[in-house]
């Protein structure tokens, strides 16, 4: 599903090039639950922003379902992400002036999906997160787990092939945490959803069914614990 | 989607209320301010626009040079005999109309008012678009005994509209005569440059004199007291007709003449003459086009300030809006959604500023004819003009203010969207520039206002040369027949009078003549010609007691007054003032005897042989926008004039007992005339009034747009505050004081300000000195308008940033770090 191949990215300073990212192969097929780990500064983050074309590699080439993503234009991108891809952020990312029912809806809006349909999508999607209640309610006056799941929802919503979450339990506590990785879980086993996560945590990690360490840019270890 | 937009707008504005209210009712009352300023510009552009006729009708003017310092004069009035021959020699001229300006005494309850009146000839209400609600306009001039009055004039005299062929009585002189309603015209509209209540024929100017006086007026070339418009046939060219004028000229006044004073003859066409201030009539208004210009380029100021705020606002508020647009690209959301969402949210927000505006000028609107002091009558809502102006406004607003962050914000890459935008803290470039021009513009206008308060003051209080202070001037009709034996007596009288410190008559009518578009009070008015070329076109001079010089504080520098014994003055005295000598270059001024008698030719000056008796210092008897002219005191017996005005100089004290006493007296003396009161003060002010009230008006706008300016600043300066609050917190937990977060908000925005101020004092000073070219007296243009004027928006704008610093200063620093 997704190919990368001698990724770079860099930041040019005066006289000098900081690399983020060098010289990155990478190759995660449809259904994997990949979790990237490794320390602040890793290039982690970059890694997934790359991976959801939120960011651009300066040098390399990335195949995103066999389809070349560095030739692709805006329109495209937007396509692919409407369709193909949700994002979830350590920091929600929910939008403040919209309610729960609203920011969950966002993304139909984008797919000029019909408006009883949309309806009924994001009951089904308040229902499936026990979140109905919430619904009239802006994310400020949620708790971080609760806007998690929101993000979450809000993800799913598009019903993507890919899910790429952001340490997207940073700033949660365990029992949320726990819930949030349940769902992952679930929706990679009994959907197929291929989901991506960067983790600090080795438990978050064990969800997954495969884990990348990177180090100063580049992976060191691919599936460690499956060597074991 | 439109609708999550619009929500999306809605709930930023609500939650911003500060910013929304800020920038919305920002534009909104600047909107509003530019829509009343521009229609009060489009009312002084519309003057005589609802003429069918306006660019056929024609006056007849006349331009003439002064030999004694080249000065150019314009003027109007024509004499009589000149009207004739004119009709009589071209043949292309339709119809020719003397028009003429004057007043008259109308009997009403027993009381005669006085009221200005117009005479004119019958073709006046035919060729001018003034029509009748009742009678004919051919015929109501026709008979000489017929009167046209307005509507109104009607309700007041009659109580009713429909008065044709009533009679109302009215003294054109001494003598009573029932004039008869002949039509009743539609009150004349404002932006009439030609305004009347009554009309009469023009024959009764003339007709209404002494026989000796109609003989001069019927036949004296040189004797002007009419206006002469006239329209051409078709087919005639006003061009061919002007070139044919000299011609004329030389054979009514002789060549010698002519080529003396550079007469030229023109044709002006009715549209053009509001403008004209170059032609001051009794006949018609006129108005300085510049200050409609310069109000019309205030109101664009504005509407520029509001509009900048506007921008300047919405512009930062969407450099804390990345994050959600960042959202919004995550999902799906290609550029040129964003770009709508940017560009309808703006225009959202924009026309409901624009909406509110419009509504708070029409609320405000029947006040506005309290600033112009004019009766507009404005009619906005049915106004198409305003319509298709607010919607291109819209438009460019929209625009100009949705463009750059749509296209800006729209093309950033998600992650630095994301990303804490350092940027974001500090005020962009664009805004930058804006505040500069904003805080230019406000400072131009303060240093304009400064620069016209200094120069009003000047003229307000400057020596005349007389103190008109405490004098009033009391009119009396100098054509009763016994006028000069009731005006003495009068005088006599009222000296007697505690609380009147002297008195004096004239035989010049002081009264506020400015609604007949002049600025003069009527001292000195009567021009006599002379051939002595160091003396000009012209000497004024005033038939006045020896008592003028005691009541009007006229300082007498050598020689003598008049005798104050009765009947012991010879005739030929004359009282010459300082700048007289200084023409005629003389060393020794007493005694001199005046030869005013042009060789070969019969006519003789009117002050040949006169001696001078004694010298008054000048004194500004004209308004202080024509220099100081030589100028002749007679004695009033002496010239068997009657007085037009009885002046009294009273104490300062208890002066409303004396001004009750004065009347009383004049009731007893005078029971049928009307007792008319002025201030000399007053008048001398109302000289100025139109000064006065452009600085009005320039000044509350000025004021307007410096508080919009302001306006924007303080919305700014809360946006930056509350950007930096966690630099602040930071500051502050590392031992800031108060004055040094201060400091740190204020100095970028008082640096923009100082910028303005470096732009706008040479633009101010430019306009400012073109301003004052049209004084004769004016300040010198110093550094302290400028100072005043950069101060007062540097601290204005000072306490307002202060005001915003100072909250984010106060705040508890712990809080602010912790919210993030």
């Amino acid at each position: 599903m997704i190919k990368l191949r001698n990724i770079d990215r860099y930041i040019d300073k005066r006289l000098q090039r900081n690399f983020i990212l060098k010289g990155i192969d990478l190759d995660i097929t449809e259904g994997d639950f990949v979790s990237i780990m490794g320390p602040s500064g890793a290039g982690k983050s970059t890694l997934l922003n790359i991976i959801g074309f939120l960011d651009d590699a300066n040098e390399g080439e990335y195949y995103f379902l066999d389809e070349p993503v560095h030739g692709l234009n805006e329109k495209q991108k937007s396509e692919y992400h409407r369709s193909y891809i949700g994002f979830v952020f350590q920091a929600y990312h929910l939008i403040d002036e919209l309610t729960v029912y609203e920011n969950i809806e966002m993304p139909l809006l984008y797919r000029k999906v019909k408006g009883s349909q949309r309806k009924s999508m994001v009951a089904d999607m308040l229902d499936r997160f026990n979140i109905v209640a919430k619904k009239d309610l802006f994310p400020n006056q949620l708790s971080g787990g609760q806007q998690q799941l929101v993000g979450v929802a809000r993800a799913l919503i598009g019903s993507p092939k890919l899910i790429l979450a952001d340490e997207p339990t940073g700033n949660l506590h365990s029992d949320q945490s726990k819930e949030i990785m349940e769902t992952f879980k679930k929706l990679n086993k009994e959907d197929g959803v291929t989901i991506i996560q960067v983790t600090h945590s080795d438990e978050m990690a064990s969800y997954g069914d495969r884990i990348i360490n990177l180090q100063d840019g580049a992976v060191t270890e691919n599936n460690p614990y499956e060597e074991e | 989607m439109f609708r999550n937009y619009l929500k999306i707008a809605l709930r930023n504005l609500k939650k911003y209320k500060i910013d929304s209210f800020i920038s919305l009712s920002g534009l909104a009352i600047g909107l509003c301010c530019c829509i009343i300023l521009i229609m009060y510009v489009r009312f002084e552009w519309s003057y005589d626009n609802f003429h069918k006729n306006k660019d056929s009708i024609y006056r007849l003017t006349e331009q003439t040079v002064n030999s004694r310092n080249n000065e150019i004069r314009h003027n109007t009035v024509h004499p009589y005999p000149q009207s004739i021959a004119l009709k009589e020699e071209f043949p292309e001229i339709k119809s020719l109309i003397n028009i003429s300006g004057g007043s008259a005494q109308f009997l009403k309850d027993g009381k005669y008012i006085l009221e200005p009146i117009k005479f004119a000839d019958p073709e006046f209400l035919s060729e001018f678009t003034f029509p009748l609600i009742f009678g004919d306009s051919k015929t109501a001039l026709s008979n000489l005994d017929n009167i046209v009055i307005t509507e109104s004039a009607a309700n007041k005299y009659f109580g009713k509209t429909n008065v044709v062929g009533e009679l109302i009585t009215i003294r054109l002189r001494d003598e009573p005569k029932d004039f008869m309603v002949s039509g009743i015209a539609k009150d004349v509209p404002a932006n009439s440059s030609i305004q009347f209540n009554f009309l009469l024929p023009f024959e009764n100017q003339i007709s209404s004199a002494s026989a000796k006086e109609q003989k001069t007026l019927r036949e004296s070339w040189d004797i002007g007291f009419l206006e002469t418009w006239v329209t051409l046939n078709e087919g005639a060219s006003k061009e061919e007709l002007v070139a044919k004028f000299p011609a004329f000229l030389e054979s009514h006044y002789g060549s010698g003449r002519v080529e003396r004073n550079q007469i030229e003859y023109g044709l002006q066409p009715l549209s053009q003459v509001y403008f004209n201030e170059d032609y001051r009539s009794g006949v018609t208004q006129s108005s300085n086009k510049s200050y409609s210009l310069i109000l019309g380029s205030i109101a664009l100021v504005i509407l520029m300030i509001a509009g900048i705020n506007f921008m300047s606002l919405t512009l930062s508020r969407y450099t804390s809006r990345n994050h959600e647009i960042g959202i919004r690209k995550t999902v799906g959301a290609i550029r040129h959604q964003i770009k709508f969402q940017i560009i309808g949210e703006v225009f959202i927000t924009c026309s409901f500023a624009i909406m509110l505006g419009i509504v708070l000028a029409e609320l405000l609107a029947p006040f506005s004819d309290v600033l112009f002091q004019k009766e507009l009558n404005l009619s906005l809502l049915s106004d198409p003009i305003l319509w298709i102006s607010v919607l291109g406004l819209l438009i460019i607003l929209t625009l100009v203010t949705s463009l750059y962050p749509a296209v800006k914000v729209s093309g950033k890459n998600v992650t630095s969207l994301f990303s804490d935008d350092r940027s974001a803290q500090k005020i962009p470039m664009l805004i930058k520039g804006l505040i500069i021009v904003q805080f230019g513009l406000a400072i131009t206008l303060m240093i304009g206002t400064y620069v016209m308060q200094g120069q009003i003051n000047f003229i307000l209080n400057k020596d005349l040369g007389f103190n008109p202070e405490n004098v009033v001037a009391v009119e009396i009709n100098s054509e009763l027949q016994n006028g000069l034996v009731l005006g003495m007596l009068y005088s006599q009288e009222a000296s007697k009078i505690t609380g009147v410190l002297s008195t004096s008559i004239t035989a010049a009518q002081y009264r506020d003549y400015s609604e007949y578009g002049v600025t003069d009070i009527g001292m000195a008015q009567l021009m006599s010609a002379t051939t002595l070329t160091q003396l000009g076109d012209g000497i004024p001079s005033e038939a006045v007691d020896a008592q003028y010089l005691e009541t009007m504080n006229i300082e007498l520098l050598t020689g003598a007054n008049f005798s104050k014994q009765a009947n012991s003055f010879p005739s030929d005295e004359i009282i010459i003032n300082k700048a007289f000598v200084d023409a005629m270059g003389w060393d020794n001024p007493i005694g001199q005897i005046l030869e005013d008698k042009p060789e070969n030719q019969g006519w003789v000056g009117p002050f040949d042989g006169k001696k001078v008796i004694g010298v008054i210092e000048n004194y500004h008897f004209k308004s202080l926008y024509d220099p100081l002219q030589p100028m002749v005191l007679q004695h009033i017996e002496a010239v068997d004039e009657n007085p037009g005005t009885i002046l009294i100089r009273l104490s300062s004290d208890r002066m409303s007992k004396t001004i009750s006493n004065l009347k009383s007296l004049w009731n007893s003396i005078a029971a049928q005339e009307a007792f008319n009161l002025a201030f000399m003060d007053d008048m001398v002010q109302r000289q100025y009034n139109e000064e006065i009230r452009w600085n009005r008006i320039i000044r509350i706008s000025s004021m307007a747009s410096i508080l919009l300016a302001c306006f924007g600043l303080f919305g700014l300066s809360a946006l930056v505050a509350q950007r930096r609050i966690k630099e602040i917190g930071i500051r502050k937990v590392f031992g800031a004081s108060i004055k040094n977060i201060l400091f740190l908000i204020s100095k970028d925005f008082v640096l923009l300000v100082i910028c303005g101020f470096v732009i706008s004092a040479p633009v101010a000073w430019y306009l400012s000195n073109q301003w004052l070219t049209d004084f004769s007296y004016k300040i010198n243009l110093g550094v302290l308008p400028f100072l005043y004027g950069g101060l007062t928006v540097l601290l204005i704008a000072l306490t307002t940033v202060s005001w915003q610093s100072v909250k984010a200063a106060l705040q508890n620093p712990v809080e602010n770090l912790r919210n993030e």
